[in-house]
């Protein structure tokens, strides 16, 4: 099978700052890769170059196994955009925006129609076709964002930080889209802060200041990860955690709500981490190993670099 | 090149402008305004200009004079005295622009044919003396040929030479005749400068643009779409002043409506394509408000010809002006206007606008990127 | 200092006939960390504007740092920190200006100006960024240095308007706690996001949904006597298929995918063994079929749902 994107040592760096730093990754068709790491490290200039509104200092860009730059303008149509900062026209109702991308992008006739029609339904946006786009709330505007994106039909979705800002209930709508398309065989790549949107993706790409810390299907990263997280439910969590700081044989504790998570080497036995904490006169009474959340990892790896 | 795509951003610009109120504004109340405000209130003929008269002469041949001033509707009469220096005092004070003096022997000095009056003027105003100095010579050579005539009991039907002023294509001398025209190229380059620099800006601005590269429009495309709802804003203004112009201040028009549009089309493109250069180049919408007014608003206003003369202007600023697509057209619009010249006499200025408009079109076209930088 | 940082009763705000705030009464302890969860549009920031004195109610009496809501602004402000949604800070001026112009707009002393940013920046990475550009800062430094600029003179109460939102998870961990220390040293903070991971960091929670306020508590407390559902989750190897067809059921609240796992949350009255025979007929391939406790998410979205029906 071929990969719907493939990147070889993409390299893009602004003035001293090298944004991306060789990276080279493939997107199999019909997956939905989450790229996910802190401020700065090089997703949204990643999205920009596949979307191909950024040029890249070196490397390649393959779209279905055409290589992208020669082709750059034809295979635009194949890609469909959504920019981090709302990129549609707030003076525009809903309608008059969707008619805009479906002019854009040659869209005519009975197609047209249907397409414009499955769209408003499917985003949930027909009631609201006549509303200026400016006037929608942060989640109605991220599916209009969405919809335009779609209207012509693209193989492949590229969502840069969609759900910031959107609330739990619209977020979880949005996702629940997003599934529908992938499920018809689109491909999409979407950059999230949100851990949690992570876990729902297929593939899975870290990106820590412009280098790939770990990319693959969560199973396989889970497998590779080579620290065992612990949690612990003590008393007061934040006492417990200024206890643990202390002189700490643990690679990190983390607080989760009330709870802390203890990140050991695997090698590092289950004896061993109960000894280490009750020395530190706290409770080992609710200790038990859990499976690393995406979270852990992100923690375990990004503080490795 | 796509209809389909040029299309979608013509209509989705219009719809913008629809929307926009201040733009509409701009584009349809700002005319309007402009050229009431020039036709009524900022007039260059100087009317009613207070005199005082100094009649030494007493006579019925310097009455007739002074009556030939205050009648023609440039002077008014505001003190006779019979002291010069009460005169010059009023004069001083601005209470006069002007002081008329006839000399004791004006009436025999008319029979030798080599009469003189004396007029005193406030030089530090120019404009005024300029209007008084060529108000009173028609007046004088008026009376002059009047007075020959009658002296001569009308047998002599050959008149002495006289100096004979005549005003081509604008025979009253008046100055709205002379500013619609100039008056309609600043509403144009306003308009189409200042609107159009502000949209891709715009764009940028509102994060609009990111979206947009990302599809494939093609520059010349977004161009052309773009600059086709301002084009026809331009179209309708002109049409607008100059309709208000010709019935409303009585501006002649004595050449051909094609040849106006043909034109104005060619000035607009000019004009478009340089407002769209630097909506291209600025990327905030204040730095193309600035940009725009200091590149096409100021030069169409103040080297254009439009109110300053070019031929009166140093050699420098002169050989500027020829960059200024504003000139040609100022020079066009008069000569439609007042002369209904018609197309051999400006093809000149037409291939001068034509070459703007390609150039600018060529450059904006060219430093439009579709990538972020 | 009063033991109630905020106390407000029927607080009330109209904008032309939309009601953004619909009589809410609540009540925020002194030290407490309070966070105020709802949908996009539910009135969070027209509340919180309300309580910085920023806007006045329409209706209502209050106080908030022991000053009256409608008539002592002024004092209030004086006594507070406001982290608006949009941010504060001087994008052409320095880190370090930045903190100096707040300084000055709170009439810091200088003395404890100056020991505030020894503190900031050696504790933080501000301190290799003191000289830099607010504009070429990351978005998670940016909102440090914002909550620095609300907190350095020392408020009573801080109110911060989705302090994280767009900000990368170490960084967010980092955030937190700042506001945990806050807490520990007596500030009350009054707190809006919409992760719900972070809800769970708060002592008490308070959701407004459609500018009322439906439920307020310690979020174990709420998940407790609030969500009446159950949650299961199984892995799928078609996940899609299988929620089709669980949607559709009529004891079955809501079915949510996470990749290959599927969460069903359970009606209160359904029964389980039903549900389990149902999951195996229309998906063979169903594993582990487990509990798992509820999340504010989860009990965030089934009060969404009650409010609907």
């Amino acid at each position: 099978m071929t990969a719907a994107i493939s990147a070889q040592s993409l390299h893009r760096t602004f003035g001293e700052t090298v944004a991306l730093n060789n990276l080279t990754f493939s997107v199999p068709e019909a997956s939905i890769l989450a790229v996910v790491g802190p401020d700065g490290a090089g997703k949204t200039t990643l999205l920009r170059i596949l979307a191909g509104i950024l040029n890249a200092d070196s490397g390649t860009v393959q779209i279905s196994g055409d290589d992208y730059s020669h082709i750059f303008e034809s295979k635009k149509a194949d890609i469909g955009y959504m920019p981090q900062r709302f990129g549609l026209y707030e003076d525009l109702t809903v309608q008059e925006n969707i008619d805009f991308f479906a002019d854009l992008f040659s869209v005519k006739g009975e197609q047209r129609r249907t397409r414009v029609q499955r769209l408003l339904q499917f985003s949930r946006m027909d009631p609201f076709t006549d509303r200026l786009a400016g006037k929608l709330s942060g989640g109605m505007k991220q599916k209009l964002g969405l919809a335009c994106a779609l209207i012509h039909n693209p193989k492949i979705l590229l969502l840069d930080e969609p759900t910031n800002g959107v609330d739990p209930v619209s977020r979880r709508e949005f996702w629940r889209l997003l599934y529908d398309l992938n499920r018809d065989g689109t491909t999409i790549v979407i950059s999230s802060s949100y851990m949690d949107e992570a876990e729902r993706a297929s593939r899975f790409l870290l990106l820590h200041k412009g280098n790939i810390i770990t990319e693959g299907e969560p199973a396989q990263i889970r497998a590779n990860f080579h620290q065992a997280v612990y949690e612990l439910t003590p008393e007061d969590a934040r006492v417990a955690k200024e206890k643990l700081n202390s002189d700490s044989p643990f690679l990190s504790i983390s607080l989760f709500g009330k709870s802390l998570h203890i990140a050991a080497n695997r090698e590092m036995q289950l004896e061993r981490v109960t000894e280490a904490i009750s020395s530190k006169g706290v409770s080992v009474e609710s200790l038990r190993e859990i499976i690393p959340s995406f979270e852990d990892i992100y923690i375990g790896l990004s503080q490795e670099h | 090149m796509n209809a389909n795509r040029i299309w979608a951003i013509a209509r989705k610009e219009t719809l913008q402008i629809l929307r926009d109120h201040r733009s509409l504004i701009l584009a349809f109340l700002l005319p309007i305004t402009l050229i009431f405000l020039f036709g009524y209130a900022i007039t260059l003929d100087i009317r009613q200009i207070p005199a005082v008269v100094v009649d030494y002469s007493n006579s019925t041949h310097s009455r007739e004079l002074i009556r030939k001033f205050t009648n023609s509707g440039y002077f008014v009469e505001i003190e006779r005295t019979a002291d010069q220096d009460r005169a010059t005092e009023l004069v001083d004070r601005s209470k006069a622009k002007v002081a008329i003096v006839i000399p004791v022997d004006f009436a025999n000095q008319l029979t030798t044919g080599t009469a003189e009056i004396q007029l005193l003027t406030d030089g530090s105003d120019a404009n005024t003396t300029q209007s008084v100095v060529g108000y009173a010579s028609l007046i004088i050579a008026e009376y002059n040929s009047a007075s020959i005539a009658r002296q001569s009991g009308g047998r002599l039907s050959l008149s002495p030479v006289t100096l004979e002023t005549r005003f081509w294509f604008n025979p009253d001398l008046d100055s709205q005749n002379f500013l619609v025209p100039g008056l309609i190229s600043l509403i144009m380059t306003i308009l189409g400068s200042l609107l159009i620099s502000l949209t891709i800006a715009r764009e940028w601005e509102r994060g609009t643009m990111e979206l947009l590269i990302s599809t494939p429009i093609k520059p010349l495309e977004l161009a052309v779409g773009k600059v086709i709802p301002y084009y026809i804003i331009g179209i309708v203004d002109l049409f607008l002043a100059a309709y208000v112009g010709i019935v409303i201040f009585e501006v002649p028009f004595h050449g051909s409506l094609w040849l106006l549009f043909l034109f104005s089309s060619l000035f607009l493109m000019a004009v478009l394509a340089n407002g769209y250069l630097i909506s291209v180049v600025a990327k905030s919408q204040q730095l193309a408000f600035q940009l725009s007014m200091l590149t096409s608003f100021l030069p169409g206003f103040l080297l254009s010809g439009f109110l300053f003369p070019i031929s009166s202007m140093p050699v420098p600023i002169q050989i500027v002006s020829y960059v200024i697509p504003g000139r040609y057209f100022i020079e066009v619009l008069r000569s439609l206007f007042l002369k209904g010249s018609g197309l051999e006499l400006l093809y000149l200025q037409g291939v001068a606008l034509l070459f703007f408009a390609v150039v600018f079109s060529l450059l904006a076209t060219r430093k439009f990127r579709k990538t972020i930088q | 200092m009063p033991e109630l940082a905020v106390d407000v009763t029927n607080l009330r705000r109209d904008f032309g006939k939309f009601t953004a705030v619909n009589n809410i009464t609540f009540q925020v302890n002194r030290g407490e960390i309070f966070g105020f969860l709802g949908p996009n549009g539910a009135g969070k920031s027209t509340t919180i504007r309300m309580l910085c004195g920023l806007l006045k109610p329409s209706s209502g009496s209050g106080t908030v740092a022991g000053f009256d809501i409608m008539k002592e602004s002024e004092k209030i402000k004086s006594r507070i920190g406001y982290m608006s949604q949009k941010f504060s800070l001087y994008q052409t001026l320095t880190v370090e200006e930045n903190l100096n112009f707040y300084a000055g707009v709170y009439l810091m002393d200088s003395n404890l100006h100056a020991e505030k940013k020894r503190t900031y920046f050696a504790e933080t990475v501000l301190g290799q960024l003191r000289d830099s550009l607010v504009a070429d800062l990351p978005a998670g430094t940016r909102q440090l240095l914002a909550l620095f600029c609300a907190i350095q003179h020392e408020p009573e109460i801080i109110f911060l308007d989705e302090p994280t939102a767009g900000v990368d998870p170490l960084s967010r961990r980092y955030f937190w706690e700042q506001i945990n220390k806050l807490s520990d040293h007596g500030v009350t903070i009054f707190v809006t996001t919409h992760y719900l991971d972070e809800a769970e960091e708060c002592n008490r929670i308070g959701m407004i949904f459609n500018g009322t306020l439906s439920a307020i508590g310690e979020p174990d407390e709420l998940k407790r006597t609030r969500f009446t559902g159950r949650i299961y989750k199984f892995d799928s190897r078609d996940p899609w298929e299988s929620a089709d067809h669980l949607r559709g059921r009529a004891d079955i609240d809501d079915v949510v995918l996470f990749g290959s796992e599927l969460h069903v949350t359970l009606k209160p009255n359904a029964n389980f063994d039903k549900i389990t025979a149902a999951i195996s007929a229309v998906d063979p391939t169903a594993q582990n079929i487990t509990a798992i406790d509820p999340t504010l998410e989860d009990l965030f979205i089934a009060l969404i749902n009650e409010g609907q029906r």
